[in-house]
């Protein structure tokens, strides 16, 4: 069964802020990540990383399908699929999505979803000076962040 | 009696080692001007003549007598000398400060006493003039000026009382005494039964007389200087009290702010990181996108309206859905297809994802999830500034309450509690010598008594037995009527010679203070203004000068005047008048002055008197090497510290303004 995996550095770098309100999960910090990672387009696969859950937590229930909409989304620009192309695209939605009553993901799927929250830490990493030490400030740079990706894009 | 201030000399003290001359023998010059910039050691010079001269430095504590030390200086003794002439005799205290060991020696030179002698010795008739609270009148700082007006000071009762010789009154009473004591014991007597025993007792009651007017004078003087002190105190610890209230309440409302900064924080940061969990929240760009994908979605028709299931189900029908019979190639074409179909469970997802992002509403816009967040970082924003000015409030008030050092207060708390209950110690006693005391038999006698009129009672009592047994009775009344003679004298003494001092006073006031309506109204313990309560600094120098000059010029002993800073409060035409007043009043004034008073105040001098010294003094530093170009060398004594020049015109052109 796939999992959601954080990569283990991100859970170090994140480790002042990531464990205390308004933290609540370990997936917020996975969130984050997959968050820059999609902003950016950034994926990487090939890192050590710590399983968290196979399904949505319920903090993220309500925003599964965006994130799994969001995933197909970053794959579309990752591939070049050609989004008129029907065949592709269901072929691509195939490849991705299954209901599978856990996380709607294809094996595939999640170790994409889990490449771009990896690449997503790396962009977070790289673009900040340092890691963060305080949450508030962090949630207030943070979309700046995010926007700077989506920019970039 | 005639004291002179002949000179000084400082080695090794937290001033510069220097030697000042004021005389050349026994002749002081009439008016000595020591020009000593800011930072010479002005104070210290004044403090040390004030303990050479009255012996308190023996009662001084390790750390009074360590402030004296030259910082940073490895040695571990300083020596003041003064040098006095008493009716033209040399007298001269060596004061000796131990800074290892925190004490202080004397060693007293009076060639009309066997030479040197260890402690602080003067002879008794010089002795009264020493006292503390006689020296005050004489060698004083600007703020002195103003004891004169403070109700609870006796400087200015004392400055009659001494300078007027008052005190040769009460004198005069004891001769009395003694005179009709030998008297009855030479004279024959009519019965021995009980002489002997009676003159005893009047010996004894005599000397406890003496003895408890001496306790009553300390206890008056240290009940107003403990008054004075409690006073100080309170008013230090109500100052930091009232200080550290203020900032204690400031402290507390700051962490009330602060902990209120902090929960809008956890708020605002717990609902920004909610807001977070939506992507379409965090960026308008997930929700455009998302639209879009729903939007392609539905161009393209995904997911379909069949699904992979519904041919896998033709495939087992013997009938296409069109009609025609259901062949092998028809089935393997059909299935072959069947896979481009997304399943049932697919496009449910598809679906769920679709109708998620249809329910999303406004992307971007007031109302947005994104716009609601961003308001949100905003809020953020301002409560993490507001919480770091309530944190950087906390901490600054913190360090102040710990910089007001709750054990100052503590200390002084103690002080206080100590002077209380010196203070009330020193009232108890007053109460009991001014008491009227118990009324004894005939034959009691009580020389344990504090009550002076018990004593006094006594004494007469016990007088006129020995009279009668001696029948010197004659001699005892006269010799009472010439102590009430003598005391009813003094009062009438002091309330004409108050009366005379004020019209002099304010004859001189007018002079001096042409521009000022400040008149003296009557003289207490204090001095009394006519009409005011109090005065500004240089009125109450100005008028503290003339009373004392005054009194100074009335009474038949000349003290020199010693002050630091003569004209520094008082304004050029008033240094004018009291520079042109200060030689007729006093046969030796010394001024310890900076350059900028000499504007006024040394011209005048200079005209009123023929015999002025001229003399400035200044440390050796890297800052001062360019003067000693300027330096009369036939003119100087230079020592390791310090630099001081006998010239006036040397002293007339010095201007250093800042501290050397």
């Amino acid at each position: 069964m796939a999992y959601f995996r954080l990569r283990k550095d991100a859970e170090k770098w994140f480790r002042e802020i990531g464990d205390a309100p308004p933290f609540k999960v370990k997936w917020d910090v996975y969130y984050l990540c997959l968050m820059a990672g999609f902003a950016s387009g950034r994926s990487s696969e090939s890192t050590a990383a710590t399983d968290l859950t196979e399904r949505f937590v319920e903090e993220y229930r309500p925003a599964r399908h965006f994130i799994i909409g969001l995933l197909v989304i970053a794959e579309l620009k990752f591939t070049g699929v050609n989004r008129t192309d029907k065949a592709q695209v269901r072929e691509l939605f195939k490849k991705l999505v299954h209901p599978n009553g856990t996380n709607d993901l294809t094996d595939f799927g999640m170790r994409r979803m889990n490449a771009y929250a990896s690449g997503g830490y790396e962009y977070l990493a790289e673009n900040r000076e340092q890691r963060p030490f305080h949450v508030e400030e962090f949630l207030q740079s943070y979309p700046a962040l995010i926007a700077k990706a989506i920019d970039a894009g | 009696m005639r004291i002179s201030l002949l000179g000084w000399s400082s080695d090794g003290m937290r001033c510069p080692d220097v030697k000042v001359d004021l005389a050349d023998g026994m002749e002081p010059s009439a008016v000595s001007l020591i020009q000593m910039p800011n930072g010479t050691g002005k104070t210290t010079t004044l403090s040390l003549l004030e303990a050479a001269m009255n012996g308190s430095a023996t009662n001084w504590s390790e750390t009074e007598v360590r402030d004296f030390r030259r910082p940073g200086s490895p040695t571990e003794k300083g020596v003041f000398v003064v040098r006095l002439a008493v009716d033209g005799k040399p007298l001269t205290f060596e004061l000796t400060l131990d800074f290892g060991r925190g004490t202080a020696v004397y060693r007293t030179t009076n060639p009309g006493s066997g030479g040197v002698q260890p402690n602080w010795v003067p002879l008794p008739s010089v002795r009264r003039f020493l006292k503390p609270e006689f020296l005050n009148l004489f060698i004083f700082d600007g703020e002195f000026a103003g004891k004169l007006f403070d109700q609870r000071q006796l400087e200015a009762e004392y400055a009659i009382e001494a300078l007027c010789q008052l005190y040769v009154l009460d004198d005069v009473a004891g001769f009395a005494e003694e005179a009709w004591n030998r008297k009855a014991k030479q004279a024959p007597v009519k019965t021995e039964a009980g002489l002997a025993k009676l003159q005893e007792s009047h010996r004894a009651l005599l000397k406890r007389k003496a003895e408890v007017a001496r306790y009553r004078e300390n206890a008056q003087v240290g009940a107003n200087k403990l008054a004075l002190e409690i006073e100080e105190l309170d008013r230090r610890i109500k100052a930091k009290l009232s200080g550290g209230a203020q900032t204690r309440e400031r402290f507390d409302a700051a962490q009330e702010t602060l902990a209120s900064a902090a929960n809008k924080l956890t708020r605002v940061s717990g609902d920004a990181m909610q807001a977070l969990r939506m992507p379409i929240a965090l960026h308008t760009a997930f929700g455009r996108d998302l639209v879009q994908l729903k939007e392609g979605l539905d161009k393209l028709r995904l997911p379909e309206n069949s699904s992979a299931q519904f041919f896998q189900e033709l495939l087992e029908e013997v009938d296409c859905i069109c009609g025609r019979e259901m062949t092998e190639g028809a089935r393997e074409e059909i299935r072959a297809r069947s896979e481009r179909y997304l399943d049932a469970a697919d496009a449910g997802t598809i679906n769920a994802l679709k109708a998620d992002i249809e329910g999303v509403g406004e992307i971007e816009g007031e109302g947005s999830p994104n716009a609601m967040f961003a308001a949100l970082v905003a809020e953020l924003a301002t409560a993490r500034k507001e919480q770091r000015l309530a944190t950087q409030e906390v901490d600054t008030l913190k360090k102040q309450l710990k910089d007001a050092g709750e054990t100052d207060i503590d200390a002084w708390e103690a002080e206080q509690v100590l002077a209380m209950e010196k203070y009330e110690g020193c009232k108890k006693l007053l109460e009991d010598i001014d008491a009227a005391g118990e009324e004894l038999d005939e034959d009691e006698v009580d020389v344990e008594t504090w009550s002076m009129a018990s004593l006094e009672r006594q004494i007469r009592a016990i007088g006129s037995r020995i009279a009668k047994l001696t029948d010197t009775l004659t001699v005892r009344r006269q010799t009472e009527l010439i102590v009430r003679i003598l005391k009813r004298t003094g009062e009438l003494a002091r309330a004409e010679i108050k009366r005379e001092l004020i019209d002099a006073c304010n004859e001189t006031i007018a002079k001096v203070l042409v521009n000022d309506p400040l008149r003296i109204a009557g003289i207490d313990r204090s001095l009394r203004l006519s009409g005011q309560s109090g005065a500004s600094v240089g009125q109450t120098l100005s008028v503290g000068y003339v009373f004392l000059m005054t009194v100074l010029n009335r009474g038949n002993n000349d003290l020199p005047l010693v002050v630091d800073s003569p004209a520094n409060p008082i304004d050029a035409g008033v240094r004018r008048r009291i520079g042109t007043l200060i030689p007729k009043l006093t046969k030796q004034f010394v001024g310890l002055t900076i350059n900028t008073e000499r504007e006024g105040f040394v011209p005048a001098l200079q005209a009123a008197s023929s015999d002025v010294r001229y003399l400035t003094m200044f440390r050796r530093t890297p800052g001062t090497l360019p003067l000693m170009a300027q330096v009369p060398a036939d003119r100087a004594t230079v020592t390791e510290s310090s630099v001081l020049v006998h010239d006036q015109a040397f002293f007339e052109g010095f201007d250093i303004e800042e501290e050397v």
